[in-house]
């Protein structure tokens, strides 16, 4: 290891509680791009979550539905056209509605409400076309007759409710069989489950939102998808459920400034984090001007001195990145909590994160080294 | 020593103390800069939602309104009977009722088909209830059965909303007569008015029913009396808040459930920590690289007010020297989102107060944080 | 050749006002294995005269010869080779708290040319660390030692690599008489042995006896003693 590269390590893990406050420091940057991410994934993911939660290879909607959060429906009679197509194993009708669930404890939340707006999905116990919970319990608790499963990810506005409770959908009162696994998102508040003939009991007319393909296994989804086009009535769109969250992200991001608020919020956190570099090193510098001073009257070249923070720069990029993903990850999840929103350290973008704090701590050292330039040996005597 | 020469004579060591490294000067407020320029956005963003999410309410006039029980927010809403209105005038505290429709339909723009939502309203005559002029204005032009008016504040997605501009609401095809300034940004790409028996065409809904009943009391009659006396008058499925509960509820709804307004407040507190963290930063680095100076102060007898007051006066410098810069960038987004979005973000002189009341503050937070170690500045060690 | 040859040379700082001149016309030669102490008051334009013979202040007029260079616009790069063959002790140790004493010894040795191994390089640290009574402190950081045992670690780090010219300021200001008497007697046996030329600042009269010259300055002018 080259003289340089092992003083600038020297001079870092000396003291490392020193160290530990230096990477503190970097971390904030590193902090608020990943809550800002967050921000951004969770309400990308939370408002294409029924495409992500569906099991099957294909979604069949109503041409008109711009966005999975509009209520243009598909006549079943033109869901089931689709069985007899080649490589399809089943298609799996998913009604959706909402409805008002009563607060089983008086409502006592934010304001006067006692009803509540709840998104309500109706589908086969057996299919199990969305994946909303382990699926021996939930089809159990879905066969049940006289019963809803509610969303334990529900925002906490709608009380406390608990397996085997009697409360209000719409006005009737029904127990809750069992829990799902859900979420909300930013128009929805929270989700209830109900079987499809028990859905269509209370709404004999009801027609699906959805349908969810799923295919014979061997099946060439290609192959599929053009034979599911060809035979496509008109006023219907088929798409995987991949293509199904890539439009709705863009729908999404459309509607809202929200990727400029939260890239600008990024853009933030790196300039913060190379500030926040440039000030430690700064400091590290003018703590040790005289040492740096006296190196250089050895007859050490700037370059050397350069390399030293350099070295100390790059150190700190990899510390402060690694401290501000530790807190980003609890950060994430006290907001993920906050909000019922899927918020999370996406690990794929953690590489170009660590890229982004590698060059803004390199640019941090490229400005501290004009602070050793400063460094006048002459001054030493 | 009196108080201004000894408050000048801080800020006159504490510039002096700052400006001696420029470098390190320029990064340090560009850190607290950034910081509170995220926080102008942020608050910024926050009041024009608070604003905007009652928006619509904010053009009528009415003391109470009643609401089917399932009602959440403008987006959903639901309906009730109409009679309930004849019902609430039978109380004897009604002066007038209004009833307010509003849904969210398919809007075709024409001649090219594109497909966009768009939240229609259906109001009555304005009366003594619609405060807003060019809906007032507009309502005379509502006459045929396909016209409507255009919010001319509607995102670019649903096409053009000229007067004179055709389009299409479901299969129906209506004419654009006129325009009114709402903008709700959050809840619809674009929004129409229409005359109550027209919407209920365009909706195919039943004419029996209303969204929102608008009520204006006798004079003299108190809210909460009319409120208690609607609630035993009318049906147990209807929902009756006065205008205060109701524009309360619309925002607390909005900014406290919803995910948007609890992003927005982490953002925010994030932001401040920032920027305090920064400012101390500096500080300490300052503090300790001028420890000896510091004793020789005490060395020389000056007053403890006059050894702290640098400090803080250094502290105070670094929170204004951010903020001038914040507020010059944040203002020059925030009227390029003003005017993209029709949202009041506006950097008016209120706000700056705020940013001002908050700089200072954080300034002061971070230098009592710091100032105490210049106690430990011991005169007795120069020697 | 003489280690340091000085003629007709002049220095002045820029301040604020008017140039203060702190050296004028120095002649001055530094034969090889010969010890100069430079006295005089402060602001004789001792500590100046040291900065530019060390190429540590770039030289404004006059000829001055160190190792028979010609420091008048000499390059940095020349500049460098000269401070790698000098060996500076300043009056502040500036030891980084980081590293051990070996390991400051190692870093200076880093500019010596010679690729040492490992345990020879520590061979020749722990040689010179037992001739100032620093033994004990090999593998110590500045942290645990006084100021008088950090000077002699600044002061084996200037001489680990052997330089033909020693440039002291004050080097045994910090330093009992016992361990003062250590470092004199180790410079002494330097010029006698290796023919290193010392040239130092010092109002310490126990160094006095060592030299083979007083030189004393007044105003930026040098006059002998």
């Amino acid at each position: 290891m080259s003289a340089q590269v092992l003083l600038g390590l020297r001079l870092l893990w000396h003291d490392k509680l020193r160290l530990l406050s230096m990477s503190a420091s970097v971390a904030v940057g590193v902090v608020i791009i990943f809550v800002e991410l967050g921000f951004l994934w969770g309400i990308l993911d939370a408002q294409a979550l029924v495409a992500t939660l569906a099991r099957g290879q294909f979604l069949v909607m109503n041409k008109t539905r711009a966005d999975l959060h509009h209520w243009d429906k598909i006549p079943a009679a033109e869901l089931t056209l689709f069985n007899g197509v080649p490589g399809v194993a089943k298609v799996m009708p998913v009604y959706e509605d909402h409805y008002g669930l009563t607060d089983p404890d008086g409502g006592r939340t934010v304001d006067s409400h006692r009803i509540r707006r709840v998104i309500l999905y109706a589908f086969s116990p057996i299919d199990l076309p969305l994946a909303v919970g382990d699926p021996a319990p939930m089809s159990a608790a879905l066969k049940m007759a006289d019963s809803f499963v509610f969303d334990r990810w529900s925002r906490p506005i709608y009380g406390h409710i608990v397996p085997g409770m009697d409360v209000e959908l719409d006005k009737v009162p029904l127990q809750v069989s069992g829990l799902a696994t859900m979420g909300p998102d930013i128009v929805n508040d929270g989700n209830v489950f109900m079987s499809d003939t028990e859905w269509l009991k209370r709404r004999p007319d009801a027609q699906p939102i959805m349908g969810v393909v799923r295919l014979a296994p061997g099946a060439d989804v290609e192959e599929v998808r053009q034979r599911l086009l060809a035979s496509a009535p008109s006023d219907v769109t088929v798409m995987t459920p991949q293509e199904a969250r890539a439009r709705e992200n863009n729908s999404t991001l459309k509607a809202a400034p929200i990727g400029l608020l939260f890239a600008l919020g990024m853009v933030a956190g790196l300039v913060i984090g190379t500030i926040n570099c440039y000030q430690v090193l700064y400091t590290e510098v003018s703590d040790h001007l005289g040492q740096y001073a006296t190196v250089k009257a050895m007859g050490f070249s700037d370059s050397f001195l350069n390399g030293v923070i350099l070295t100390q720069a790059l150190v700190l990029s990899g510390t402060g990145f690694a401290t501000g993903l530790l807190f980003s990850i609890f950060a994430d999840a006290f907001v993920a909590w906050l909000t019922r929103l899927p918020i999370q350290v996406h690990l794929e973008s953690g590489s170009l994160v660590l890229l982004a704090v590698i060059a803004s701590c390199v640019l941090a050292g490229w400005m501290a080294v004009r602070r050793v330039e400063a460094a006048d040996p002459a001054a030493l005597y | 020593m009196d108080a201004l020469p000894l408050a000048r004579s801080c800020v006159a060591v504490a510039a002096a103390n700052l400006l001696q490294h420029r470098l390190r000067l320029v990064a340090a407020l560009s850190g607290i800069a950034v910081a509170l320029l995220l926080l102008l956005l942020q608050i910024s963003v926050l009041e024009a939602a608070r604003t905007k999410v009652t928006a619509l309410y904010d053009d009528f006039n009415f003391d109470i309104a009643i609401l089917p029980d399932i009602y959440q927010y403008l987006m959903s809403v639901g309906t009730i009977n109409s009679v309930d209105l004849e019902i609430a005038r039978s109380t004897g505290d009604v002066a007038d009722t209004f009833g307010l429709n509003v849904e969210n339909v398919h809007w075709m723009e024409l001649p090219s088909k594109h497909m966009t939502y768009n939240l229609l309203i259906g109001i009555d005559d304005p009366g003594s209830f619609v405060r807003d002029p060019d809906i007032r204005a507009g309502w005379a032009q509502l006459r045929s059965p396909h016209a409507i008016l255009a919010d001319a504040y509607s995102q670019k997605s649903v096409g053009p909303i000229s007067p004179g501009t055709d389009a299409q609401i479901g299969d129906t095809r209506v004419h654009i007569v006129g325009q009114f300034k709402l903008g709700l940004f959050f809840y619809a790409e674009g929004a129409t008015i229409a005359r109550n028996v027209n919407f209920y065409g365009f909706t195919g809904g039943d004419p029996s029913l209303i969204s929102i009943g608008l009520v204006r009391l006798k004079p003299g009659v108190s809210p909460d009396k009319a409120r208690a006396d609607l609630i035993k008058a009318l049906p147990s499925n209807t929902l009756v808040l006065t205008r205060d509960e109701l524009l309360h509820d619309e925002r607390a709804y909005f900014l406290s459930t919803k995910p948007v307004g609890i992003m927005l407040y982490i953002s925010m507190i994030i932001a401040s920590l920032v920027g305090a963290a920064i400012i101390v930063q500096v500080l300490s680095t300052e503090v300790s690289n001028r420890m000896g100076e510091y004793a020789m102060f005490k060395a020389m007898g000056a007053d403890i007010p006059f050894v702290y007051g640098i400090g803080m006066a250094q502290a105070g410098l670094l929170g204004l020297g951010g903020l001038v810069p914040a507020i010059v960038i944040g203002a020059l987004i925030l009227s390029f989102v003003a005017l993209r979005t029709h949202l009041d973000t506006f950097v008016g002189p209120s706000l700056m107060m705020t940013m001002l009341a908050i700089s200072l503050t954080l300034s002061v937070a971070a230098g009592a944080a710091v100032i105490r170690r210049v106690q430990r500045a011991d005169p007795a060690e120069l020697f | 050749m003489p280690t340091v040859q000085a003629q007709a040379v002049s220095y002045a700082f820029d301040t604020d006002t008017t140039p203060k001149q702190v050296l004028v016309d120095i002649d001055f030669t530094l034969a090889r294995g010969e010890f100069v102490i430079l006295t005089g008051p402060s602001g004789a334009g001792k500590t100046t005269l040291l900065t530019l013979i060390g190429a540590l202040r770039s030289l404004q007029s006059g000829s001055l010869k160190v190792f028979g260079s010609e420091l008048l616009n000499l390059a940095p790069k020349g500049q460098r080779e000269i401070r790698r063959k000098t060996g500076f002790i300043f009056q502040d140790h500036n030891l980084f708290d980081a590293l051990t004493a070996a390991q400051t010894l190692s870093l200076a040795m880093e500019l010596s040319g010679e690729r040492l191994a490992r345990d020879a390089a520590r061979a020749r640290a722990e040689a010179l660390l037992s001739a100032l009574g620093m033994r004990d402190y090999l593998d110590s950081k500045p942290g645990v030692m006084s100021v008088g045992q950090k000077q002699r670690i600044a002061i084996a780090r200037a001489l680990i690599n052997d330089p033909p010219l020693i440039l002291a300021d004050e080097p045994t200001a910090a330093l009992d008489s016992e361990n003062a008497r250590l470092v004199i007697d180790l410079l002494k046996q330097r010029t006698e042995s290796d023919g290193t030329s010392i040239l130092m600042v010092t109002h310490d009269n126990r160094a006095f006896h060592a030299a083979n010259r007083i030189v004393d300055m007044v105003d930026g002018r040098m006059a002998k003693t």
